[in-house]
């Protein structure tokens, strides 16, 4: 009867164990707010390799599929940094989520400056080439 | 077992923090050395620390795509006889990655461009025979191109707060000013009232006197240029023996050319070394001073043309109260309300999104930095498939 005890305390144990690495393996990955807005960690990490300062990537649902990126151009390697950055995000992004709007919120010196809006339908005709790059940059919808 | 697990786990958090880790702390270092003192060392060390961590990275990834070549999708979408266009342009893209320099990464770009043509001259050759197999049907495209837009519109219209402005940027900034002006033309009701914080508005109508004021000097600089440079280059020729007076002529002449031709540069520095060694240190210094002084005046002709348009409609306004159609005080808050609106356009001209037409550099920025995002997308792809296939022991 003991060893019964014990086995199912050990067995119990290593449930909770089991549970509690799961949760902070669920934790590290994705940080949910509840309110149908996720913050993406692994999108804002990899930006953030890959030289773009990003604050946050955030994925929202309620309606169109909404990617929403808090951005603060640095300006290190002149004014078409932020050009480049822009490209990064979107041809990360576009290559490795689905989505219907690219949100990019611009901050300068802390302060949100900016809004850009950009359609995936427009991104995915851009680099298809099935839009110019003039006409790609008027489809973006800024919000001042 | 339990190892087994702890292992996958540490795969799993850190997917790809193993791979070219020495590579990436060196970046990291260079990066923030290049941060906290940005001289051309640590630029190029910087450089040369990117580009050995993008090649590390890269050659990660051809290792992967060369032991999955017969599994992967995306290896079926690099033909084999175009393998070899495709890591020229490869190579090509990582090159011009490389470099934070404008020039030199036009000049890489240049390359990427012609190792592009090739490859996709290559690819599209091969398609051309296998047409139809794995390509988006037109209608699949004119689908997802009609549905996405009217969605996207829907859902940002009844975004909680923001007010979506559909018209082109260039308009959305005008409209921005003519709102500067009517909060301004608001606060001038206030300051009329209440008068009783008039401090900001003071240092606003300050600095559009400023600017008056310095208008006012260069139309007196510009007035007086011709007869100034007359006088000096009479001055330095007549004081020059009759022996020189042809190489001191063009110095001159090359002096009043400087700010066209970076050219000329080299040339004068030529001549004036001639100079000092036949022991003419003063007249040297003369035409140093003459250059300095033609080198001010080009930059405030250059600021006046850019001021031109500001100060027509200043004195529109001055004017206007001139006629007695607006009072004094109508007149200085207008003023400060040009001003201001100079103030917003030249800073929303620093921004690129909001700013005129995409120029070339613009263009290639956000191209490269597109296919530097969609690359690594692929990458990162690429590695967690083999992380997958070592945990489930199927590679």
């Amino acid at each position: 009867m003991k060893i019964l005890k014990y086995l199912l305390a050990l067995v119990f144990l290593f449930v909770i164990v089991k549970l509690t690495g799961f949760a902070i393996l669920e934790t590290l990955s994705d940080y949910r707010t509840g309110d149908g807005k996720e913050t993406d960690f692994g999108l804002t990490n990899n930006l953030r390799e890959l030289g773009v300062n990003v604050y946050s990537v955030r994925i929202e649902s309620n309606g169109a599929r909404k990617i929403v990126v808090d951005y603060e151009p640095q300006f290190r390697g002149g004014d078409n940094e932020m050009l480049m950055d822009y490209g990064i995000i979107i041809g990360y992004i576009y290559a490795e989520k689905d989505f219907d709007v690219l949100i990019i919120n611009n901050y300068f010196d802390g302060y949100e400056v900016l809004t850009v809006y950009i359609s995936y339908s427009a991104i995915y005709s851009y680099i298809h080439g099935e839009m110019s790059v003039d006409d790609f940059k008027e489809s973006w919808e800024v919000y001042t | 077992m339990r190892l087994c697990i702890l292992v996958a786990i540490i795969l799993l958090v850190a997917p790809v923090s193993a791979v070219c880790e020495g590579e990436k702390a060196e970046y990291e270092r260079a990066y923030s050395e290049y941060n906290a003192n940005p001289t051309k060392e640590t630029h190029d060390a910087l450089s040369a620390a990117y580009l050995r961590y993008v090649n590390c990275v890269s050659s990660e990834e051809v290792v992967e795509v060369t032991e999955t070549a017969t599994e992967t999708a995306e290896e079926d979408e690099i033909p084999a006889e175009c393998r070899d266009e495709f890591e020229a342009y490869q190579r090509a893209f990582i090159e011009a990655q490389s470099t934070y320099d404008i020039e030199e990464r036009t000049k890489k770009e240049e390359e990427l461009l012609a190792t592009q043509t090739n490859y996709y001259n290559c690819v599209y050759g091969y398609h051309g025979e296998t047409k139809g197999t794995a390509v988006t049907t037109p209608e699949e495209v004119e689908e997802t191109t009609e549905k996405t837009p009217g969605r996207i519109k829907e859902a940002i219209r009844i975004h909680e707060n923001l007010v979506v402005i559909s018209q082109p940027t260039d308009e959305v900034v005008d409209q921005k000013f003519l709102e500067i002006m009517e909060e301004l033309e608001k606060e001038l009701e206030d300051y009329s009232q209440s008068n009783s914080d008039p401090e900001v508005m003071d240092r606003i109508i300050e600095a559009v006197d400023g600017l008056m004021d310095r208008e006012m000097q260069i139309k007196e600089i510009t007035a007086n240029r011709d007869v100034e440079t007359q006088h000096l280059i009479e001055e330095i020729v007549n004081s020059t023996p009759e022996s020189e007076k042809s190489l001191v002529e063009e110095i001159l002449y090359l002096a009043l050319e400087k700010t066209k031709e970076k050219a000329v540069e080299s040339t004068e520095t030529y001549l004036k070394d001639e100079l000092r060694k036949r022991g003419y240190e003063t007249l040297v210094s003369k035409v140093e001073k003459f250059e300095e002084w033609n080198s001010k005046v080009n930059d405030y002709l250059s600021k006046a043309v850019e001021l031109k348009e500001f100060k027509d409609e200043i004195d529109d306004i001055s004017k206007l109260h001139k006629d007695g159609e607006i009072t004094k005080e109508d007149s200085r808050i207008l003023k400060a309300a040009i001003a201001l609106k100079k103030c917003v356009s030249w800073l929303t001209s620093k921004i690129p999104i909001i700013g005129d037409s995409m120029s070339e550099v613009y263009t290639k920025s956000l191209d490269a930095g597109i296919k530097t995002g969609v690359m690594f997308a692929k990458h990162k792809k690429g590695v967690n498939e083999v992380i997958e296939c070592l945990e489930t022991n199927t590679c």
